[in-house]
């Protein structure tokens, strides 16, 4: 699942300008009076207003979860991003998984530790993004190794499903174990078949 | 970018084994109809994988003819006959080799690049042909992907960003045209597929572009292949759960289908359950003696 930033291409800290700007520059290259009848233009046409309304409104607090921090990333202050990363737990908690993911893409690069990997992690997870859920957890886990959830987190989603090596090609009743065919019973019966016959002939 | 799409057969029934080949030559008959002849030397069986995926989230009734095949003029095949899903393949393939070959031009130097510049008249007649065939919305998705993907490895895109673009492409083509209860089923096949063949491809590539210094996004995170493959063998459950999560898809989709498509529907689901990972074990082992890999 892509986020409304992901969407427009634009950063979550990105200015209101920069997010019209990019809106319009795809509104015009999809907008159905220049792709009549496209089914491609007309879906991202509506992926791409449904997105552009969504960032209006989380900037505007309107969505649940409330206030919007992207864009205020200056502030410089660890106990700050400290509370942004129990926000996003929050966040996430109450189902706004765009929310949490805004605001910790708003923390810059240098204080994500540990537990932002992790909470990354979890937001992934609810957008059903395993392969990037399963780097953020793996980075949390390498950063912080005696953290028991982290490992854990870690763990799990990396012990992958039996689906390789149990898959035999599908739930069919007549999947023969190794060693032995189910045309063997049939190919021994017809030699014994033919020997008979055989034998009768010698004698 | 392609190959990595394949079948065990070792676990497959020989009539799926037949069925797969009749497929691959339906969508061979198909190309030349509707594209052009040139278009059939383009054709890899990854295609193949596309169109059974389509034929089953289409659920198409097909039927099978006998033909003569252009590459081996005294054997009479039995292929797939035409249909909406060989179709729409066609028109995949022919669009998507334009632009990797325009692409290769832009990447490579005059040299290099020789080989795709002596094909690119052939595959813009190509595109042009499957744009008349109403293909439009083929043309559109593809050049948006390639465009993105110049861009983010412009950047230095990361592999998920790169995957992930390459994903999209792949679902939204599979979902084009589909009823909307199929759509979002549709997508997520598309997209881990997708995801998994440009995860591979990059993968495969590693020693390759270490040497000639071409863009990797595995040696722009990991330095060197070495490090890279390393890496890789640690996270190699990520990459293949991604066909994982496209193969339950599909075996949920199983018991809806009618039965002349099981037999389709079980060659798809042993590609990604076996299949994929399968080739991806071959590419991380880079063991030439290795006799457990299929691949060697």
């Amino acid at each position: 699942m892509k986020t409304p930033y992901e969407i427009l291409g634009v950063s979550p800290t990105a200015t209101d300008d920069e997010i019209k700007s990019a809106y319009r520059a795809l509104a015009k290259k999809y907008h159905p009076d220049t792709n009549g009848g496209s089914e491609y233009a007309a879906e991202k046409m509506r992926e791409i207003n449904a997105a552009y309304d969504k960032i209006q409104d989380m900037r505007s607090g309107k969505s649940s979860g409330g206030n919007y921090y992207g864009g205020n990333a200056s502030y410089g202050d660890t106990n700050a991003y400290e509370r942004m990363k129990s926000t996003a737990r929050d966040y996430l908690n109450a189902g706004n998984v765009l929310g949490a993911l805004s605001l910790l893409q708003s923390i810059p690069e240098g204080y994500r530790d540990a537990e932002w990997h992790y909470i990354m992690g979890h937001v992934y997870l609810r957008l059903n993004n395993n392969a990037r859920a399963s780097r953020e957890f793996g980075m949390a886990h390498s950063m912080d190794p005696s953290n028991e959830e982290y490992r854990t987190a870690y763990e799990s989603i990396s012990s992958r499903s039996q689906g390789y090596t149990e898959y035999t090609g599908g739930n069919d009743t007549s999947f023969i174990p190794l060693g032995c065919s189910c045309c063997d019973p049939c190919s021994c019966l017809c030699c014994c078949s033919s020997l008979y016959d055989c034998l009768r002939c010698c004698f | 970018m392609f190959g990595y799409i394949k079948p065990y057969e070792d676990e497959l029934k020989v009539k799926q084994i037949k069925l797969y080949r009749s497929l691959y030559c339906g969508l061979c008959r198909s190309a030349g109809k509707h594209i052009s002849l040139f278009s059939r030397f383009f054709l890899s069986y990854d295609y193949t994988f596309f169109a059974a995926v389509r034929m089953i989230f289409e659920k198409t009734e097909y039927t099978t003819e006998s033909a003569r095949c252009g590459f081996h003029l005294f054997a009479k095949k039995k292929v797939i006959s035409d249909n909406g899903a060989l179709g729409l393949s066609s028109a995949i393939f022919s669009v998507l080799t334009y632009y990797k070959l325009v692409d290769n031009i832009k990447d490579d130097g005059l040299v290099k690049s020789l080989f795709s510049r002596l094909l690119l008249p052939f595959a813009s007649h190509m595109r042009k042909k499957a744009l008349k065939q109403g293909f439009r919305d083929v043309d559109m998705i593809i050049s948006d992907c390639m465009e993105r993907t110049a861009l983010l490895e412009k950047n230095g895109g990361s592999v998920y960003d790169l995957s992930e673009t390459f994903g999209d492409m792949m679902g939204y083509l599979l979902k084009l045209g589909l009823a909307d209860e199929a759509k979002e089923d549709a997508y997520t096949v598309g997209f881990e597929v997708g995801r998994f063949i440009y995860c591979a491809d990059a993968a495969d590539d590693l020693e390759k572009d270490e040497k000639s210094h071409s863009f990797n996004p595995y040696l722009n995170e990991y330095g060197s292949s070495d490090e890279a493959l390393t890496a890789l063998r640690k996270g190699r459950n990520s990459i293949a759960r991604g066909t994982d999560t496209a193969a339950d898809i599909l075996m949920r989709r199983k018991s809806e289908l009618p039965a002349s498509l099981f037999d389709m529907c079980e060659i798809a689901l042993n590609i990604l359950y076996l299949g994929c990972p399968s080739v991806l074990d071959g590419i991380l082992c880079k063991d030439k003696d290795c006799d457990k890999c299929k691949r060697h």
